[in-house]
């Protein structure tokens, strides 16, 4: 009787272990001089079977994962009793990106009757753009007139933040930058010197922020076919 | 206690036997990415699309870190890491190849770690913005659907 019960319990895993997070998606605002940011997805085992977090992981090289608190198993793995509760924590670094960044840490479960489950946690981080072009790309078709477009620098900060240096990836664009506002706004005017050929460049505008995120920005230049190829 | 080792023996038997019996029939863990095109997002590609209706007409992007770029990437494949996306997108080598391989009409695709890493996706809001190349695409797996794949070993 006993060992039809042991058999039942270890040939019949359909639920899935029971980890249970107070949030499994998280949005942030990240500080403009945050370079690290860390977040916390708490759980608590609420089943009645021991759950043994078999992996743990962020796959993104950015982000790095922590698992807190549970019995540490032979192998390396940590186990969680009926009741126990734990944390995992995502550090994040941030480097050069702005805007909204999704990141996830993906944990595998198992429980004491052979349960797996597969949990992804979701942290969705929102970086300040202090300064920022508009648009960020112009683009002529092969054969346009050589008219000048306009790219405008805004800065959305309290601190003014100023335009030290505009350069070119290539000497086929001439540019000519305008103040606006000093430390709040500037105009680009750009002109290719030719439209017969295609061209990909950048601009690259340097600014005098303390902060690496905000020291340059780029805006690209393109001079594409008359019918896209694509 | 005799009893209880027995028991315990016999359900140690038990499961390997029923784990030799799996094998036969279902063979070793597939640990490919499974992905069906028509469950797709219109931006994302499985590999076997990939392979099958695009084969030599594809620019590949790296999003992972240049580290493991450096370890191994799908030969031809360009780095553009997502965390200094617009600094690598500015250098002109890779502008020229971006766009020259939309002016020639291949896809770019772009892979990150794995279908979670979620760095494809932000690297392809970049290329976008450049207006560099319109076909740009997100290979459902990343690197975990290349790296048993014949891209890798028919090189």
């Amino acid at each position: 009787m006993k060992l039809g019960i042991a058999l039942l319990l270890a040939f019949s895993a359909i639920a899935e272990a029971s980890l249970e997070f107070k949030a499994r998606v998280l949005e942030l605002n990240v500080e403009a001089d945050s370079n690290i940011v860390e977040v916390l997805f708490p759980f608590e085992n609420t089943g009645d079977n021991r759950v043994i977090i078999t992996e743990y992981d962020a796959p993104c090289a950015c982000m790095s994962a922590v698992l807190k608190g549970g019995r540490k198993l032979k192998g390396g793995k940590v186990g969680f009793l009926p009741g126990d509760s734990g944390v995992i924590k995502g550090k994040f670094e941030l480097g050069n990106l702005k805007g909204s960044v999704t990141k996830k840490i993906v944990i595998n479960t198992k429980d004491e009757a052979g349960a797996t489950d597969s949990i992804s946690l979701e942290s969705t981080f929102h970086i300040p753009y202090l300064i920022a072009a508009f648009p960020s790309a112009l683009s002529w078709r092969v054969g346009d007139a050589l008219e000048p477009k306009e790219i405008r620098l805004l800065v959305d900060h309290d601190e003014p933040i100023e335009v030290v240096k505009v350069s070119s990836s290539t000497d086929q664009i001439e540019y000519q930058l305008e103040t606006v506002k000093p430390g709040f706004e500037y105009s680009l005017k750009v002109t290719p010197k030719t439209t017969q050929e295609f061209l990909f460049a950048a601009i690259r505008i340097k600014t005098n922020s303390d902060n690496p995120r905000y020291q340059a920005l780029s805006t690209f230049i393109t001079v594409k076919p008359q019918k896209d190829n694509q | 206690m005799r009893k209880w080792l027995q028991q315990s023996i016999i359900l140690l038997a038990l499961t390997a036997a029923l784990a030799a019996v799996m094998y036969v029939f279902t063979g070793p863990v597939d640990r490919r990415v499974h992905c069906e095109q028509s469950k797709m997002a219109s931006d994302h590609f499985c590999l076997a699309t990939v392979m099958a209706e695009h084969q030599g007409n594809v620019l590949w992007v790296d999003a992972r870190d240049a580290k493991s770029y450096a370890k191994q990437h799908v030969p031809g494949a360009i780095l553009v890491p997502e965390n200094d996306a617009e600094n690598y997108l500015s250098k002109p080598e890779v502008m020229q190849a971006i766009g020259m391989s939309g002016v020639e009409g291949q896809v770019l695709v772009i892979y990150c770690g794995s279908e979670a890493c979620g760095s494809s996706k932000h690297v392809a809001q970049k290329i976008r913005a450049t207006g560099f190349h319109s076909k740009v695409f997100i290979l459902h797996g990343g690197w975990k659907a290349i790296v048993n794949s014949p891209l890798l070993t028919d090189h």
